[in-house]
């Protein structure tokens, strides 16, 4: 994601990739403020089996070159579930909690 | 037993920090909207799916609330809110585990009762006949 220059970078991660409704879902927000100057750091993780076989995988961590300050965190989504924020250190890392409610019904013009 | 369908959840994030500069980030997951697998079911007892293209909806069993709304079953015309609503209703069954509403009732409408139906006719017929002799 591209961040305007003088605003927070996040980096938001969920603790599953796949969910049933009904399930608690937590995410973890990683923050850095401005005046931190944070800068994306690229991390590609290659892996070769005994046939020469090879996989790579790449991630991407944020390295701040001044301490941050706090940012406040909310999160939304398109099912309309309702995020608790339960913990923000005020320096680099908020957790959010929601519960996954069913998809709302697709509304579609008449045919 | 199909998969239950999964549905794209976009989750928007959104961060403000003390100058009120904002940033945001959006991250998807998948939700499978059928909820967790039922276990076996009793015979006669048709495929969540199949039942969903079943005509008509039936209301939940007597003393249970319906839940949230489900997923439309493949290939199902999609409707307005208003009225897709009823049609999607989830309704979870002690031992049954969660089933897409309509289809839960469905299911339960198809029980049959086997053989034992037949056993007691059978057994009927003997008796008449031995009482002929």
């Amino acid at each position: 994601m591209s961040t305007p220059s003088g605003a927070p970078t996040l980096s938001v991660a969920t603790d599953k990739p796949s969910y049933n409704v009904g399930d608690m879902l937590t995410l973890t927000v990683t923050y850095a403020d401005a005046q931190a100057n944070a800068l994306p750091l690229h991390i590609t993780v290659t892996g070769t089996d005994s046939d020469g076989n090879v996989a790579a995988v790449q991630t991407d961590v944020m390295v701040t070159q001044s301490a941050s300050g706090a940012v406040d965190v909310q999160a939304s989504d398109s099912f309309g579930d309702t995020y608790a924020v339960v913990s923000n250190d005020g320096t680099s890392q908020a957790v959010l909690q929601t519960t996954v409610q069913a998809p709302p019904a697709q509304v579609i013009s008449p045919a | 037993m199909t998969q239950p369908a999964a549905t794209d959840l976009e989750i928007t994030v959104t961060g403000t920090d003390a100058d009120g500069n904002i940033a945001t980030e959006t991250v998807t997951v998948q939700v499978l909207s059928g909820g967790t697998t039922p276990p076996p079911g009793f015979p006669g007892m048709l495929d969540p799916e199949t039942a969903g293209h079943l005509a008509g909806d039936s209301a939940a069993p007597q003393g249970r609330s319906p839940g949230p709304p489900g997923p439309a079953p493949p290939g199902a015309q999609l409707m307005s809110s208003a009225e897709a609503q009823p049609m999607a209703q989830q309704v979870q069954i002690p031992g049954l585990g969660n089933a897409t509403g309509h289809q839960t009732t469905a299911t339960a409408s198809q029980y049959v009762p086997p053989k034992v139906t037949q056993a007691v006719r059978a057994q009927t017929l003997f008796r008449r006949t031995g009482g002929f002799r």
